[in-house]
């Protein structure tokens, strides 16, 4: 298999130690940002939904606030969002470079998307159940807790899904900024060094591995649509 | 049971200022069953869903087993609720939910062991004859079942009130049927009082002995079923009645060139309407024997209403002027009302 694979692309398996190297670090930078990113940004869309008009948490100015957050964050690209943050990433984990000084920014990019992805995943939800459950005297948090993020289980599968394919997306563009990862070794040796076949095998790991996310993100979808 | 003083209801759509419920007063005994019919838009949906506040009247006070609604906080408002079980037109189930887990839902923080909830369900989906359904979820079932299962879910609490907001409009007529004899078991065999919206006349015919006819947000006519619709005073009363008798098609008889309707020199086109428990009398014989009359029934519609039966006869009487003023005396002694439609 090394054979093969030093005859085929001996430019990437003279590197393999840095390739795999790179391998974790994203894996690293998905799976912490992705991992903070669900603990915030689902119940940011949570209140961003239930504070509408007509929401079981109704409250304009709240609705109002937390809507310009999440478009302000949400219309800046993330490159520049990325730089943005920079300084607030030294402050907060004292680094503005490696996977640990990648999180921030990963995670201001992110939270606001997966928030608007589930904010919409619950307007999924039939008015009438949730009208229902006011009927049978629910209260609003029993509400959200045992009917919204219940019936909206598939919707925010779906979200999750499109939200860790794009935080992949966004640890490629924060790699070229000095986070490491995949992107960050694509640039370095794929296009600094001029070796496509670096940047070949680069992203056809990325395809495979959003592929994965996904086929799962998927499979929980249609598992939990009844 | 159930007391609305006074409730009115207006939405503000932008500028406009819809008025959906007028002034309407109310009062539904314990344990009957009560209809409330209306066209679409009459604003019965709206009237139902104040009375357990899913709407807040703009004026007026909601009283339910002896608790004003209106007047209470949020927390208590909720446990009432617990008390006033509702069925929708769409079932509104929980999609995620199998049959167990909706009819277990509001019984959550009731204080119950979970044995005590199974057995509760159990006996509930029983009640509605679903109970070798408990597994499925709610896309596994036909729109019977699921209205079966919401009526299980509503009655999860031991509610003394059912809200049934036009709970049998999505169903075949055989299906409504079945749900509407449900209905009446579970105000039988549980006491609940039951408030019906609903558009459809056989639904008030079938199972309601108190009805409330709404027109334009306001209550138009309303008492005993069988008496407003055996003399339906307003219009749209009429028109439901009209709606589930096909004695009316007279009109379209009479307009139709392809059947001319005869009639001889003194002969009359009359429409008899029985107003009380008249139908076991034989009537049109002792008319025929007792005026000589010659009579040729068109058309004839008879139902049972809350156990009496109503309705009335279309008929052709030869026989003179005379003769059929005299029989026509007779019957409305008899609570018949004889109407002239037409004569030769």
């Amino acid at each position: 298999m090394a054979e093969l694979l030093n005859q085929i692309i001996p430019d990437v398996a003279a590197r393999s130690d840095q390739l795999w190297r790179a391998f974790g670090e994203t894996i690293q930078m998905v799976g912490i940002s992705g991992a903070i990113s669900l603990v915030l940004g689902i119940p940011f869309g949570v209140l961003l939904f239930t504070t509408r008009e007509g929401g079981v948490l109704q409250n304009r100015p709240v609705n109002f606030i937390l809507g310009r957050i999440c478009d302000f964050f949400r219309s800046i690209p993330f490159i520049l969002l990325a730089i943005l943050l920079l300084g607030l990433s030294r402050l907060v984990v004292g680094s503005a470079i490696g996977v640990r000084g990648a999180i921030i920014p990963l995670v201001f990019g992110t939270v606001p998307f997966l928030g608007r992805q589930t904010e919409s995943a619950l307007a999924e939800v039939p008015a009438g159940i949730i009208e229902a459950a006011e009927a049978i005297g629910s209260s609003p948090w029993e509400i959200i807790w045992r009917v919204y993020l219940r019936e909206a289980v598939p919707g925010i599968a779906r979200g999750v899904t499109i939200t860790i394919v794009s935080l992949i997306n966004f640890t490629a563009v924060a790699g070229t900024l000095g986070a490491g990862g995949l992107g960050n070794f694509a640039i370095m040796y794929g296009h600094s060094k001029n070796l496509p076949q670096i940047t070949w095998t680069v992203i056809l790991i990325i395809v495979v591995l959003v592929s994965v996310v996904q086929a799962v993100g998927s499979y929980i979808a249609k598992k939990a649509t009844h | 049971m159930i007391r609305l003083e006074h409730v009115s209801k207006r939405f503000e759509m932008g500028k406009k200022t819809v008025e959906a419920v007028r002034d309407v007063t109310l009062h539904i005994e314990k344990g009957t069953i009560a209809g409330i019919i209306g066209f679409s838009g009459a604003g019965k949906s709206t009237l139902a869903r104040c009375v357990n506040l899913l709407e807040r009247p703009t004026e007026g006070t909601v009283t339910v087993g002896g608790d004003e609604l209106t007047a209470l906080s949020g927390r208590q408002l909720r446990e009432k609720r617990k008390k006033i079980g509702m069925i929708f037109q769409h079932f509104n189930l929980f999609a995620s939910r199998t049959v167990y887990g909706n009819v277990a839902y509001p019984l959550r923080g009731s204080g119950k062991s979970k044995k005590e909830i199974e057995e509760k369900v159990k006996s509930l989906l029983e009640l509605v004859g679903l109970s070798d359904k408990a597994e499925a979820y709610p896309s596994q079932l036909s729109g019977g079942q699921k209205q079966r299962v919401s009526i299980a879910r509503a009655l999860a609490n031991d509610p003394e009130v059912l809200l049934s907001d036009e709970a049998t409009s999505a169903l075949d007529p055989e299906t409504t049927r079945s749900i509407l004899r449900l209905l009446k078991e579970v105000n039988r065999t549980l006491g609940v009082t039951i408030l019906v919206i609903t558009h459809e006349m056989q639904v008030i015919k079938e199972i309601c002995s108190q009805v409330y006819v709404m027109e334009g947000g306001r209550i138009v006519e309303q008492g005993d079923v069988f008496q407003v619709f055996a003399a339906p005073r307003q219009a749209v009363t009429r028109r439901f009645v009209d709606s589930t008798s096909h004695l009316s098609r007279i009109q379209e008889l009479l307009d139709d060139p392809s059947h001319p309707i005869r009639l001889n020199p003194g002969d009359y086109l009359l429409r008899l309407n029985y107003l009380e428990r008249s139908t076991s009398e034989a009537l049109i014989s002792s008319i025929s024997r007792q005026f000589e009359l010659d009579i040729n029934i068109l058309l004839g519609s008879i139902e049972l209403i809350d156990g009496n039966p109503l309705g009335g006869l279309v008929v052709i009487a030869g026989g003179g002027h005379d003769k059929i003023t005299a029989a026509a005396d007779y019957l409305s002694k008899r609570n018949v009302l004889v109407e002239v439609i037409s004569h030769g």
